[in-house]
Formats: structure tokens, C-alpha cells, sequence
């Protein structure tokens, strides 16, 4: 991938052209309801939820290691990507894995807080990334999900997020 | 029930011209990794300086 090249792009296509059952959550997701660069908030990852199925996560797993992409869990490297076991106990715990390539890392997501796969698929909107589409989730879901996980930066992001955009809502502009 | 604010803060941005379903947001993943990729070399930067 040369450097100018985004991961995040070639990531998420890769998922599209393989099938792969995921919707776009977190800042990330939140980021895509940007009006322009200005507004879009730094992020260090773009988090990306599965099917909790393990055909899911093998089929994402497969589809980013094709793409270039090397994996880690729990801070280690993961080279389990074939372990039909291994796979299934990681979406029975709903835990998550990173995906890595130049720099750019993917949280695979086997579940989020306040929201199933479903909830989230049922209603996503869906947004385009030049030749293919990619499902996002609703903008009031992601925001709500970030109030119920409670963290501190996370009521620090949408304290901030409500402050950049309050003004202009109530506007009508 | 999410906040009142960021409920129409959700709801008015989702009806904005620039979300209609299907727009191109390609800039925005483009935009994220140029915000990653001018934060690590600033970091490479600073490290430099600092040896």
C-alpha cells in the first residue's frame, strides 16, 4: 500500500468485495455524517462490527489477510485465523481483534455496547466509498452507544460533539 | 434514551444534504489517515529532535 493510500478504504472494500456482514460503528462511523474534513475527529482506529458468527469473522479475517493485513489480540500477534475453535470462542465472548497494515488498524468487533449486529443492520444508512457501498450505522445509535458505555472519553467526545454542532441544529442551518 | 441535544443534533445532521444515502464518503476515511499519518511523523519528528 503506498503511503498516501488509505487502509481504512482498502480495508472496508476488501470486506465488501468478499460478502463480509459488518457495519461501520464508533468515531469512525460517526465521522462518515461529517459535513467536511474539518469536522471529521482523529481517530486511531476504525471500528468495524461483525456478524457474531464465525463464517463472518473468518470470511473478514481471509478477506484483510489477502489485502495485506496482519492481525493481533490482546496485544499479540494472532495467527489463529483458520482455528475454527479459536474463532468461535472470540465471537461466544464478543471480544474483538485488530487488523493492521501500514499503520492503519481495524478493530474487528464481535459486539458493542447497548446494540446487536441486528439492531444496528436493520436501519443502517448507506453510504458509498467510490465502487462500493459500505453500511453504517445510524448516527443516533452510535451516539447512544457512546453515553452507555460511559467512559471518560467517551462523555467527553459527545460533550464536545454537542457543543461543535448544538448551534447549528437549533438553527436549522 | 439518548440525550435530548444529541437526539436532534443525530436527527438534523442524518436529514443534511451531504448524508443522503449513497453520497460518496470516501474523503472522510481519506481525511482519518491523513490526520494519522501527519501525527507519527510529527511524533518521528519530535523523537528526531529529542536524540
Amino acid at each position: 500500500v503506498p503511503p498516501s493510500a488509505s487502509p481504512f478504504r482498502e480495508a472496508l472494500a476488501a470486506l465488501v468485495r468478499a460478502s463480509v456482514d459488518f457495519v461501520l460503528v464508533g468515531v469512525g462511523g460517526i465521522n462518515f455524517y461529517a459535513r467536511d474534513a474539518s469536522e471529521v475527529v482523529r481517530t486511531v482506529d476504525l471500528d468495524v462490527l461483525l456478524r457474531p458468527r464465525v463464517g463472518s469473522l473468518r470470511a473478514a479475517l481471509a478477506a484483510l489477510q489477502a489485502a495485506g493485513f496482519s492481525f493481533e489480540a490482546g496485544g499479540e500477534s494472532f495467527l489463529d485465523v483458520d482455528d475454527e475453535s479459536v474463532l468461535a470462542r472470540i465471537v461466544e465472548s464478543g471480544g474483538n481483534l485488530a487488523a493492521e497494515l501500514g499503520g492503519g488498524r481495524i478493530d474487528l468487533m464481535l459486539s458493542m455496547t447497548g446494540f446487536t449486529f441486528d439492531q444496528l443492520m436493520v436501519d443502517a444508512e448507506r453510504f458509498r466509498l467510490a465502487d462500493v457501498e459500505v453500511p453504517v450505522g445510524r448516527l443516533e445509535k452510535l451516539l447512544r452507544s457512546k453515553e452507555l458505555a460511559g467512559r471518560p472519553k467517551d462523555r467527553e467526545f459527545l460533550r464536545l460533539f454537542a457543543a461543535r454542532l448544538r448551534e447549528d441544529a437549533e438553527g436549522g442551518r | 434514551v439518548l440525550d435530548p441535544t444529541l437526539s436532534r443534533i443525530a436527527r438534523w445532521l442524518e436529514r443534511r444534504p451531504w448524508n443522503r444515502p449513497g453520497t460518496d464518503k470516501t474523503w472522510v476515511l481519506e481525511s482519518m489517515w491523513a490526520a494519522l499519518v501527519f501525527d507519527r511523523e510529527l511524533d518521528r519528528a519530535e523523537r528526531a529532535a529529542e536524540r
